[in-house]
């Protein structure tokens, strides 16, 4: 794909679905769990700390846009540590792709398909992302603009569907088991927040016109905030903190109670259909930028060469290092998060705040 | 990738792709499958049994086609498999043995519980369905009064073929309201962790004629459950008024007299309304606050009372004394019985946040304490096609 292909439009597009797709499935039962009457809340501050974390990424991408993210590094850091470091971005990209492909399989094998071996999922998924990265970019972000309204709406949907027997008692006194449990149920959805990082790799394929002032990152960030937070709602006023911690996938359940008579028999199924798209379109994504970057790091010239085997090297490795969906639960909402925060979602670009000012400051910038 | 260039591989990958993306593993005929329609669950010994009633598709089929309508079979178009554990996944394990098909649960209707194993706590069996990924939450929990699950899937009935599909029947008819799994999850896990589950008890219908009397399930609102125990049941008028307030009265038809006198005429009306609203009150001490809206016509009234608008006062204002007189038995009754199964607890915690923090260890006995305030407004709306009695004459 050639550089300033995107719209602004596309890209809104493309990052809304790439947060909430895996946000709201496996995420909400972090908050849940640490927060309890207080998940909405701690979602809330997650969204409020995630438009902090978005002015840093504003910065760090608003500077020379036209650079890859390891030439942006370089350019900051030097050779040697903007080599490392854009090394770093890209070997999380793909630690989120293996992630990713197992918390979608995992979503479809536990509620529709459970005789269908795990091996097949992925691969299923894993094909899909991996034609998406031979058609690139531009070919995935069109494909998502036909989705895009109806992932939009299934989240609403859930709501108003919720609304005809809401607990609204559910969401009282959030600070009930106090404000630390609050700022801990807040690490999880901030750090899936926090993917937004990945504009890094895609700014330079943003139009020209656009790229010197993403400012819509930030409506990007506080849609999926909100969004995410009225997911949460949905879950407590439907389940409670009580019944809605037990499940993995705890909006999957809202749906299924909700939809589990008569003539909207079925419903679940669709919107899950829906956000597994999603999950298919991160994915492509996801491939794309990191081994787009590892050939720029390693002087690749055809990328398309190692979508084969660099998908199956990540099939094998979502379905090898994670013996169970248990597993999967705490990495995704207690290790990930952490580990997302303190690197390339949270430190780095704050760190490397001061060297962009700097460099602005010469270049006459600021 | 070179290869891909030209496309022509690219068809080939995609129907792939379409291949794997459905995920149709390993399934299953029609005919290769016993559906489930409703599980039994009873304690024997030591142990729980299992009892599976599932529909033969290839008999419903013959049953369906022949002319009688009996398929020319006398055996039931059900089966009925079951099997004692030490778990329900044991027994699960020795039905699957038996039956050369696959059990499907997709369409369970109703979990049947039998008495003694209610009052042990049914969580334990029912965790194996509740974490079922064929949506089994959406299936009826009730409890087999007096009886075991297994006697109330053999219940015989000539309108409905299938004991589980009788009860669906029976369900869409008279709108009544049966909480399913997961609504039962839901209220353990609430602040009081009280709730009513219905009962059932297979019943001969004694007024019919000889060979007429049909088996049928008289369903009641009245298993008192504390956490996944019974604890008791409710009594049929409190049962009735518990529906009511829970869940409105939906075209209840009802009978009273219209004066407390002896051998006064009894009135008919059907009453309809929203669900029972509950206030906390705390000015000055804790309380409760019931407030019951309902509209009502008249369906029968010998001799009729309202020929004035003073007359129709009055009847609602004897309306709203004996359905008050209903509610406050029913609140007596589950006060003694310490059973919030209206949640009130969930409001205590909700709007009065430290009286809950000083009370919620000793909640059940505050409960039985409470003062409840019932308010009945009944709104007479209309007496059918005729405004008065069709026997009066001047």
């Amino acid at each position: 794909m050639q550089p300033g292909k995107l719209s602004k439009r596309q890209v809104m597009g493309l990052l809304l679905p790439f947060v909430l797709s895996t946000d709201v499935l496996m995420i909400p039962g972090a908050p849940l769990e640490l927060a309890r009457r207080g998940a909405w809340l701690s979602s809330l501050l997650a969204t409020f700390l995630g438009v902090g974390l978005t002015f840093f990424i504003v910065k760090l991408v608003s500077w020379q846009p036209r650079l890859r993210v390891t030439e942006r590094f370089r350019r900051l850091l030097g050779r040697g540590p903007g080599t490392i470091t854009g090394l770093v971005f890209t070997l999380f990209i793909f630690f989120s792709y293996i992630l990713v492909i197992r918390e979608g399989s995992e979503l479809v094998r536990i509620s529709f398909l459970p005789d269908t071996p795990l091996d097949v999922i992925t691969a299923g998924l894993t094909l899909v992302s991996m034609y998406g990265a031979l058609l690139g970019m531009e070919a995935v972000s069109r494909f998502n603009i036909l989705v895009f309204p109806f992932f939009l709406l299934s989240f609403i949907l859930l709501f108003l569907a919720a609304l005809s027997h809401p607990e609204w008692t559910n969401l009282w006194h959030p600070l009930q088991s106090g404000i630390g449990c609050v700022i801990a149920g807040a690490f999880a959805p901030l750090s899936w927040l926090g993917e937004l990082v990945v504009i890094v790799f895609l700014i330079p394929d943003l139009s020209p016109g656009e790229q010197g002032t993403p400012f819509f990152l930030f409506f990007v960030t506080l849609g999926a905030g909100c969004l995410m937070t009225l997911n949460i709602v949905t879950i407590q006023i439907s389940l409670g903190w009580g019944l809605g911690q037990f499940y993995t996938f705890p909006i999957l359940q809202v749906g299924r109670s909700l939809f589990s008579r008569e003539s909207l028999r079925g419903l679940d199924v669709l919107i899950m259909t829906l956000w597994v798209m999603g999950v298919a379109t991160k994915l492509s994504f996801l491939l794309y930028y990191g081994l787009h970057e590892i050939c720029h790091i390693f002087r690749v010239r055809n990328m398309k060469s190692l979508i084969l085997p660099g998908g199956l090297l990540f099939q094998v490795l979502s379905l090898t290092s994670m013996d169970s969906v248990k597993e999967l639960e705490y990495v995704t909402r207690y290790l990930a998060p952490f580990l997302a925060l303190g690197t390339y979602e949270g430190i780095i670009p704050i760190l490397l705040f001061p060297l962009i000012l700097r460099y602005l400051k010469k270049e006459g910038g600021v | 990738m070179r290869f891909l260039r030209g496309h022509r591989v690219l068809p080939v990958i995609l129907l792939c792709v379409l291949l794997l993306i459905p995920g149709c593993w390993s399934g299953h005929e029609l005919t290769d499958q016993l559906i489930v329609l409703g599980v039994g669950l009873d304690k024997v010994g030591d142990q729980v049994r299992l009892t599976i009633q599932g529909i033969r598709p290839e008999a419903a089929i013959s049953t369906a086609s022949s002319p009688s309508g009996s398929g020319g079979s006398e055996q039931p178009p059900f089966s009925l498999v079951a099997a004692k554990g030490d778990s329900v996944q044991e027994a699960l394990q020795k039905i699957t043995r038996r039956v050369p098909r696959f059990i499907y649960g997709g369409h369970n209707q109703v979990f049947f519980i039998g008495e003694s194993l209610a009052r042990e706590g049914i969580m334990p069996y029912l965790d194996l369905f509740a974490r079922s990924q064929w949506s089994q939450e959406a299936a009826w929990v009730v409890i087999a009064r007096g009886g075991t699950g297994q006697e109330l899937l053999t219940t015989t009935n000539l309108v409905a073929k299938y004991p589980s599909m009788g009860l669906a029947e029976t369900v869409r008819a008279h709108q009544v309201d049966i909480p399913t799994l997961f609504q039962f999850l839901l209220h353990y896990h609430e602040d009081s962790g009280a709730q009513i589950l219905v009962s059932a008890a297979a019943v001969k219908n004694q007024t019919a004629p000889p060979g007429y009397q049909m088996e049928q399930l008289r369903l009641q609102p009245n298993a008192i459950f504390q956490g996944d125990k019974l604890k008791g049941y409710l009594d049929d008028s409190d049962g009735e008024a518990y529906a009511w307030l829970k869940y409105g009265f939906q075209g209840t038809r009802f009978s009273f007299p219209v004066s407390a006198l002896p051998g006064a005429p009894v009135l008919g009306v059907s009453l309809s309304s929203a669900p029972a609203e509950f206030r906390i009150l705390s000015t000055p001490d804790l309380g409760v606050g019931v407030e019951v809206n309902c509209n009502f016509s008249v369906t029968e009234d010998i001799p009729s009372p309202l020929n004035s608008p003073a007359a129709i006062r009055a009847l609602e204002n004897r309306l709203d004394q004996t359905l008050s007189q209903r509610f406050s038995l029913l609140f007596a009754h589950l006060q003694a019985d310490q059973a919030d199964v209206f949640n009130l607890a969930e409001k205590v915690h909700a709007y009065h946040l430290a009286l809950w923090e000083k009370d919620k260890g000793r909640w059940p006995e505050v409960y039985a304490q409470l003062p409840v305030e019932i308010t009945v407004n009944c709104h007479f709306r209309h007496s059918g096609v005729m405004s008065k009695y069709p026997g009066f004459k001047e």
